[in-house]
């Protein structure tokens, strides 16, 4: 009968398609991210003959790194044959979450993009970072800083590159300060001065944030360093309480500030800041170096429009201090592309790669034999070598993801509601004493 | 055997859809269930912790705040839409020019609440409301409405309430037009004046289309996420999550699977028991 056969026919073919989609779905929409173009290797590609083809895949969260991926491919190819295949995520939440869930099974990713610190250690502890304490000593060898390793270093073992490193910096609107007579601080006193000169002429000094949270620990993490250096380094790890006398401090000097009337409206910084800061809604803003394109991007010039110091410590008994925050680039243990990962991954440290990778991505250099570009990184770069900084880890990774989540989002309450420091406190410390006492 | 012999036919068209449910549902909730009686981070062993994360959704002041958030969009979302959406039908029924009313109303619900939330941000921002409000010289009533509980959740139900009562509005003129004419004309000759015929004649007949967008509006009303997460991600410091946002937020931001898979489980609870109970009375009143 041709009606049964044909029923035949289609219920079989529903179930393939439906058995095909559950396959292919099974492993995520997103999975399957744009591959970058391929490199054109018509040109001076497969200069060391016997020099095998090495390609991984390179997981990351940033828009613009793909574009960055693409203009190293050339760089890395031409010098140690190594292309990388460009796999984009345009939501941090589900890129973490992809790459945390896949870092133990066959799809973990060959090179990840990630966070240092806590979160790294993490990943370190559970056994998914491929160690490349070996390849390091060839990456010194070659001219990479020794001290790079050091963020990027558990028990003993090192994982990954540091693919950004970037300082915490105050910028200001150069055409302001120069309209005013202002010079940048190099004492506490100076800049207290400076702000009130600038209310004074009806500027407001600092620009403020809390989108997304996360901006919530800037202020705290660059007073605390100015104040109690060794507290802060204890208190990230469970040696100190939120609650001890330099911490009420430090809430009572940042809350001074706010009061004083120093902190603009909370504006969103991916889209508010940069242009409120060049139409002179407030004069300085304090954020990474990385923030550096943001202001590029609404036509600010650097060292024209804008330039940034370093935020004098609050008390100059504590020397120069500057909160640093490092990008890894990470290998997974169970990549089945392992070994050529890290090679691949270990291409970008060469010195034309990290040049050409500095001009891209921005930040600090990793090598002696390479000079920022970039004339307002390279003021701050020859400032923090040449005064000693001591550098200190940025808050959320200096400690645990769980409690630097939860201290933002009480030092947000705080910045709405200035009176409420000690119930912050209080609310931060009992989450961090339940952690600690569970996690040591 | 004799079951499947003499229905296999059958069987084999309902068999895609069956597989799908299993595998992407039935399959998807017990594995949460289980989770949510652990604590799991997806990097280390999943560590037994009993009833822990369900005890803790009662005590920790964040998940309370985040109940209590879900209980007000609820209640709102079931008393505004659905009455205001009954009285504009009701007032446009007898309008002229009705279709382009009608229209307007309803274009907002053709966008998603992602875009409904990016739109409203925008307008709760200082280049919003807040801007008309200066110019009108009231600026002492502006506020920063995302930054500030409560303001931040009523905000967000005026967005979401804007975007879905056209929906319902709709709904309730195609009920309003398929009403028979006697009722309302023998009221009308009794002497029955506009109000007394509302409530007494039109919303008894009107009932089966209420109960429907009373249903819909429930379901919908406990799971609201995408509004919420464009708009303040549930912040600040979590003043105006609901359930279904502390849910992801658990899971997806904390890596705390454990919890939101108990948080999970209790909001899927809630809105087949509420929405149970509610069909219950209202469809087992046999009428």
């Amino acid at each position: 009968m041709p009606g049964k056969k044909a029923k035949w026919i289609l219920a079989l073919l529903l179930s393939f398609a439906l058995v095909m989609a559950a396959c292919g779905g099974g492993s995520g929409k997103n999975n399957q991210g744009t591959s970058g173009p391929q490199s054109d290797s018509g040109g001076k590609g497969g200069d060391s003959g016997s020099q095998q083809k090495i390609t991984a895949k390179f997981y990351h969260d940033l828009p613009a790194m793909t574009d960055y991926l693409n203009e190293i491919n050339p760089v890395v190819e031409k010098n140690d044959n190594v292309t990388y295949e460009i796999i984009p995520y345009s939501d941090t939440t589900s890129y973490q979450t992809t790459v945390r869930v896949g870092l133990s099974t066959k799809d973990a990713a060959d090179i990840f993009k990630w966070w240092n610190g806590f979160r790294m250690k993490e990943l370190a502890d559970a056994g998914h970072l491929a160690d490349m304490t070996k390849e390091w000593e060839a990456m010194v060898a070659d001219g990479v800083d020794p001290g790079m390793a050091a963020p990027l270093t558990f028990d003993g073992k090192t994982y990954g590159i540091p693919g950004g490193v970037h300082y915490w910096v105050v910028y200001y609107n150069k055409k302001i300060f120069d309209e005013h007579q202002l010079k940048e601080p190099t004492t506490w006193e100076e800049f207290i001065a400076l702000c009130d000169t600038l209310k004074s002429k009806g500027i407001t000094p600092l620009g403020l944030t809390v989108t997304d949270f996360w901006p919530g620990f800037i202020w705290f993490e660059d007073l605390a360093i100015g104040m109690h250096p060794e507290f802060y380094e204890k208190l990230v790890i469970g040696q100190a309480k939120y609650t001890d006398p330099e911490a009420v401090e430090i809430m009572e000097l940042w809350k001074s500030m706010i009061d004083k009337g120093y902190f603009s409206q909370p504006l969103d910084f991916n889209n508010e800041v940069a242009p409120a800061m060049m139409n002179g809604e407030f004069a300085m803003y304090l954020k990474g170096t990385w923030y550096t394109t943001f202001f590029e991007a609404v036509g600010m010039k650097a060292g024209e429009d804008y330039s940034a110091f370093i935020l004098p410590s609050v008390n100059p008994a504590n020397g120069y201090t500057v909160i640093s925050e490092v990008t890894p680039f990470l290998v997974s243990e169970h990549s089945n592309n392992k070994d050529n990962a890290i090679k691949a991954l270990a291409a970008l440290t060469k010195k034309e790669a990290h040049e050409k990778w500095l001009t891209l991505y921005g930040g600090l250099p990793i090598r002696k034999d390479v000079a920022p570009s970039h004339p307002v990184t390279k003021k701050l770069a020859e400032e923090v070598s040449g005064k000693g900084y001591k550098l200190y880890t940025r808050f959320w990774e200096a400690t645990p993801a769980e409690l630097s989540e939860y201290a933002s989002n009480e030092f947000v309450r705080f910045i709405l509601n200035p009176e409420s420091y000690m119930e912050v406190l209080n609310n931060i410390e009992d989450k961090a004493a339940r952690y600690w006492a569970e996690n040591k | 055997m004799t079951y499947l012999k003499k229905n296999w036919n059958a069987l084999l068209y309902v068999l895609p859809a069956a597989l799908f449910v299993t595998v992407f549902f039935i399959y998807s909730v017990v594995f949460t269930f289980v989770v949510s009686f652990y604590q799991w981070d997806g990097l280390k062993a999943p560590k037994w912790v009993g009833l822990y994360n369900y005890r803790i959704i009662f005590q920790d002041p964040t998940y309370v705040t985040s109940l209590y958030n879900t209980v007000i969009w609820v209640l709102l979302s079931l008393i505004v839409p659905v009455g205001l959406g009954l009285l504009l039908s009701v007032w446009l029924q007898k309008l002229k020019g009705q279709l382009v009313f009608k229209n307007i109303f309803y274009l907002p619900y053709a966008i998603s609440l992602t875009v409904v939330g990016v739109i409203w941000a925008m307008l709760y921002s200082k280049t919003g409301f807040n801007q008309l409000l200066v110019w009108l010289g009231w600026e002492h009533v502006t506020k920063d409405w995302l930054n500030v509980p409560p303001y931040n959740t009523f905000a967000m139900i005026i967005a979401a309430i804007w975007q879905v009562t056209g929906t319902n509005m709709l709904l309730f003129l195609v009920g309003l037009s398929s009403l028979p004419k006697d009722p309302f004309e023998a009221a009308a000759i009794d002497g029955a004046n506009r109000f007394r015929m509302f409530f007494h004649v039109t919303l008894p007949l009107l009932k089966p289309i209420t109960i429907v967008v009373v249903g819909m509006t429930l379901v919908n009303s406990f799971k609201i996420f995408d509004v919420i997460w464009v708009m303040t991600m549930g912040g600040p410091y979590r003043s105006s999550e609901t359930f279904a946002v502390t849910m992801y937020r658990e899971s997806f931001v904390s890596f705390n699977f454990g919890q939101g898979a108990a948080i999970a489980i209790v909001l899927t609870v809630a809105s087949i028991l509420v929405s149970w109970f509610y069909l219950k009375k209202t469809i087992g009143e046999g009428d």
